[in-house]
């Protein structure tokens, strides 16, 4: 590591001649910094559910540039000692008194959050930051970071979505999350089983009828499966309003920088109760639900044909792609990964996961076992593996790849 | 006689600016200088002082500072013997960019601006291989303010927690 920066400072003391020189390295004056949280206009802190381990993670928002950060229990604490009467140095040593041990670059983490968020006072830094990391990377990762910059291109985002919900909601959308139509839900769903239960001995010809007409039947299938995913994430935004809780921006995006989808920004509804979430988490695979519903009644009503076998085939697609969304166990953070994450009360639990793996084989040759809920990330890693492993070998052998005996 | 039993042209005859002048340059050049002796801790000039001189160091350190805030300067610069300093108040009217301290016990060596005129006015080639000499020194002070720019940087962002190991994530939740 480079040393620290220095400078020399000059001071007198007053009422007497002449003059001192101190020279000062940067940690000395880290150490005596004092960060100074914004008025609590600015934002807005909620506690969240105790977690397995009986601790408690906070949500803290900033209104002013409008993001969220995930407090966990030792931020929370440095968040209520950012008083701007405290050093660094105070702040540590009380950490350490009150947790047992601390890493220090916990600090500088989330001091960098808080600047990130605008969440401290008077010190603007991170778009420099950026810059100057940017020089530091090496080819391949330039190489990736320009694939990654023309992959990200397909994104787009709305930014006023929540006027747009709003609206939407107002003028009707709310009904969706009245009685009757949730009544309604259901019943769709029973008549959708009867009618697979009376079409399932005919499946084999409904199959074969899809299957005469690859190309078609492939781009309404596609159509079907895009149309419903923005219905899914329009439902999930109006959720969010149903609660009275803000829908941040709506769009495209690569989720976990891969797999193109729609997406709605809920964000706001960790300023809710878990229930809440939830909720809003649920609202999105049922349009797959009751979509795939309609399709299969449509096909036990139509005469036997090429629209019967689409509409059994667009059922079948959309209620496996409900199913998908909500088995949590994929890697992916999709609805069920984020009822996992909300009933847990881990609302990172993917990333923690990931990072716990890497860093496993080097805590288990130092002797130390995983705590408790680390055995829940070492579990959910298992399960996705898992899950991931007979997905693909079920889809290979699906479209008749052989796998060696 | 300078500080190290030097003649006075000799020692000049080492000071950077002086270099490319010859011996009858240099006694002309030094017949237009002034002695003068600052006490240890003494300010020599302030910040947005009147400038109108360059002072050359005879004997002792001199400390350059600018101010900062209350009773804080941060140091720019330190000049030892044979080096010189308030070379722009020779060419530029505008008040000093700085404050010039006696670290130690110090003798200068002061060139008044006029001093300066009557060198340009009466012996320009003399004129011109000191100004060619001083933007040289001009160039590498202005190498070195950037440099310390560059370190003022990293200390501000090292002080305040900086970190380069990748852009910290907010929290959020995108349903898809």
């Amino acid at each position: 590591m480079a040393e620290h920066a220095k400078l020399e400072l000059l001071t007198r003391s007053p009422g007497e001649p002449g003059f001192q020189v101190h020279e000062v390295e940067s940690h000395q004056a880290y150490l005596g910094f004092r960060p100074e949280r914004p008025p609590s206009t600015e934002w807005e802190l909620t506690p969240q559910p105790r977690g397995v381990d009986g601790s408690r993670n906070y949500i803290l928002k900033s209104h002013k540039r409008d993001n969220y950060l995930l407090l966990g229990p030792q931020e929370y604490f440095l968040w209520e000692h950012f008083d701007g009467r405290h050093s660094l140095n105070e702040i540590s040593r009380a950490i350490h008194f009150e947790f047992g041990t601390f890493d220090f670059e916990i600090i500088r983490q989330f001091l960098a959050k808080l600047y990130l968020a605008g969440l401290l006072n008077d010190v603007q830094t991170m778009g420099l930051r950026r810059s100057v990391a940017r020089g530091h990377e090496r080819w391949w990762e330039r190489a990736f970071a320009a694939i990654s910059k023309y992959w990200s291109r397909i994104t787009f985002r709305v930014s006023d979505a929540d006027h747009y919900c709003a609206v939407l909601y107002n003028r009707g959308g709310f009904l969706l999350f009245r009685w009757p139509f949730l009544v309604s839900y259901g019943a769709l769903l029973v008549g959708a089983i009867v009618a697979v239960s009376r079409l399932w001995p005919h499946v084999a010809e409904i199959a074969a009828r899809v299957a005469a007409r690859p190309l078609l039947s492939t781009a309404i299938m596609l159509a079907t499966i895009v149309f419903v995913s923005m219905l899914h994430v329009l439902v999930h935004a109006l959720a969010c309003k149903a609660y009275g809780r803000k829908v941040r921006e709506m769009g495209f995006f690569l989720l976990q920088g891969l797999l193109p989808t729609f997406y709605a920004d809920v964000t706001d509804i960790f300023l809710s109760s878990r229930r809440v979430r939830v909720m809003v988490d649920l609202s999105g695979p049922m349009v797959e639900v009751v979509c795939g519903s309609i399709a299969f009644i449509g096909a036990y009503s139509a005469e036997a044909g090429f629209a019967q076998s689409l509409l059994f085939g667009a059922g079948l697609v959309l209620w496996e792609s409900a199913l998908l969304n909500l088995y949590p166990f994929n890697f992916l953070e999709m609805d069920g990964y984020n009822i996992l994450a909300d009933l847990l009360a881990m609302p990172t639990l993917r990333q923690q996961a990931l990072a716990l793996m890497r860093r496993l084989p080097q805590r288990l040759r130092n002797g130390k076992m995983p705590d408790r809920s680390e055995w829940i990330q070492l579990g959910y890693l298992a399960l996705c593996f898992v899950s991931v492993l007979a997905y693909l070998i079920a889809h290979l052998d699906a479209v008749g790849v052989k796998l060696p005996a | 006689m300078s500080s190290n039993g030097l003649s006075i042209q000799d020692f000049l005859h080492k000071v950077t600016f002086l270099q490319d002048l010859d011996d009858q340059a240099l006694s002309i050049f030094a017949s237009l200088l002034v002695s003068r002796t600052i006490n240890s801790g003494e300010v020599i000039f302030h910040e947005l002082d009147h400038s109108d001189a360059l002072y050359i160091v005879a004997r002792g350190r001199v400390v350059v500072s600018k101010h900062v805030r209350g009773d804080v300067d941060i140091v720019l610069t330190r000049f030892n013997p044979g080096d010189f300093f308030g070379e722009m108040g020779l060419f530029d009217a505008a008040p000093r960019s700085a404050t010039a301290h006696a670290e130690s016990d110090t003798v200068l060596w002061q060139l008044g601006r006029h001093a300066f005129e009557q060198i340009i006015s009466n012996h320009p080639a003399m004129a011109a291989r000191v100004c060619y000499r001083l933007v040289t020194v001009f160039i590498q002070r202005l190498r070195a303010t950037n440099e310390q720019a560059r370190e003022a940087i990293r200390w501000g962002l090292e002080a305040t927690g900086y970190s380069p190991d990748g852009t910290p994530a907010t929290f959020g939740r995108k349903s898809t």
